[in-house]
């Protein structure tokens, strides 16, 4: 009889408990340079590029201390998304009411649909839309808080 | 100046400037859809105009080689991509298994290959 291993699911997410920079562009790099070691990101450079030409388009302040930004990209090999905290806060231009301390980044491969795209961002934009979520990312957020928090009805 | 000394400027090989260029267009094509503006309004997102993007598209478009670009335009007006990954010799646009002659090119070539089955340029894994 030949046992075979189950493949494993696959991790779709990732949590940085504090982010090293304090500049929005830095901290996009370190989310794409996390994605990159998560194995989802095939190179850096062009899944970079893309983020911060669609934060121009579309600026991702969305609530009062958080943002999401997104990238669908040939660049990337999966699905991801990464969610960073900084306890002292990010500079973020639109951002209007302060600093930002939540920055969600959704990646999805270029060969999925607008649609399945879109899906997956609002599952990104739920993490932050009530303060709630956001209170439970900022005090105890980890790996398996914000899986099991991808997990929740949207 | 040939077309592809701007790329060339930027640092960028004809594959990287190609991806680019298509990341920029999947997103003009969300940025000009209606149905696509709504959902991203809902989701409270301040869609700006994608004009801005015309001219970063046109940058780039000037940094491919001209029958490359070709090749990708045609592609890309018939099945909406003009690129297609490679997973395990298989061609992510059209699923056609790669004849054992293709193959990637090397890492000093500049070459670019396209599938033989639906003409999409390939981006090697």
């Amino acid at each position: 009889m030949t046992v075979t291993a189950a493949p494993a699911i696959p991790d779709l997410s990732r949590f940085i408990p504090d982010l090293r920079s304090r500049r929005r562009d830095g901290v996009l790099a370190e989310l794409v340079e996390t994605a990159h070691r998560a194995g989802a990101v095939r190179t850096t450079a062009p899944v970079s590029e893309i983020v911060r030409l669609r934060e121009r388009m579309l600026p991702g302040a969305i609530a009062r201390d958080a943002a999401v930004i997104a990238a669908r990209s040939l660049a990337i090999v999966r699905q991801l998304v990464v969610v960073g905290r900084s306890v002292r806060g990010i500079e973020w231009s639109g951002a209007e009411d302060g600093p930002i301390h939540l920055v969600v980044l959704v990646l999805a491969p270029a060969e999925w649909t607008e649609e399945a795209f879109h899906g997956l961002l609002t599952r990104g934009a739920a993490l932050i839309r009530l303060q709630k979520q956001r209170q439970r990312l900022i005090a105890s957020g980890s790996d398996a808080l914000l899986a099991t928090m991808l997990r929740e009805p949207a | 100046m040939t077309t592809s000394d701007s790329a060339r400027r930027a640092g960028l090989n004809p594959v990287e400037t190609l991806l680019q260029l298509n990341d920029v267009d999947a997103l003009l094509h969300e940025l000009e859809d209606p149905l696509h503006q709504s959902r991203l309004r809902k989701l409270g997102f301040e869609v700006g105009t994608a004009e801005r993007l015309h001219p970063i598209r046109a940058r780039l478009a000037a940094g491919v080689d001209a029958r490359w670009l070709g090749i990708y335009d045609r592609a890309r007006v018939r099945y909406g991509r003009g690129l297609a990954t490679v997973r395990e010799r298989v061609c992510t646009g059209c699923f056609l298994t790669l004849p054992t002659t293709a193959r990637r090119p090397g890492a000093d070539e500049q070459g670019i290959t396209t599938c033989q089955g639906c003409a999409r340029i390939l981006i090697w894994g």
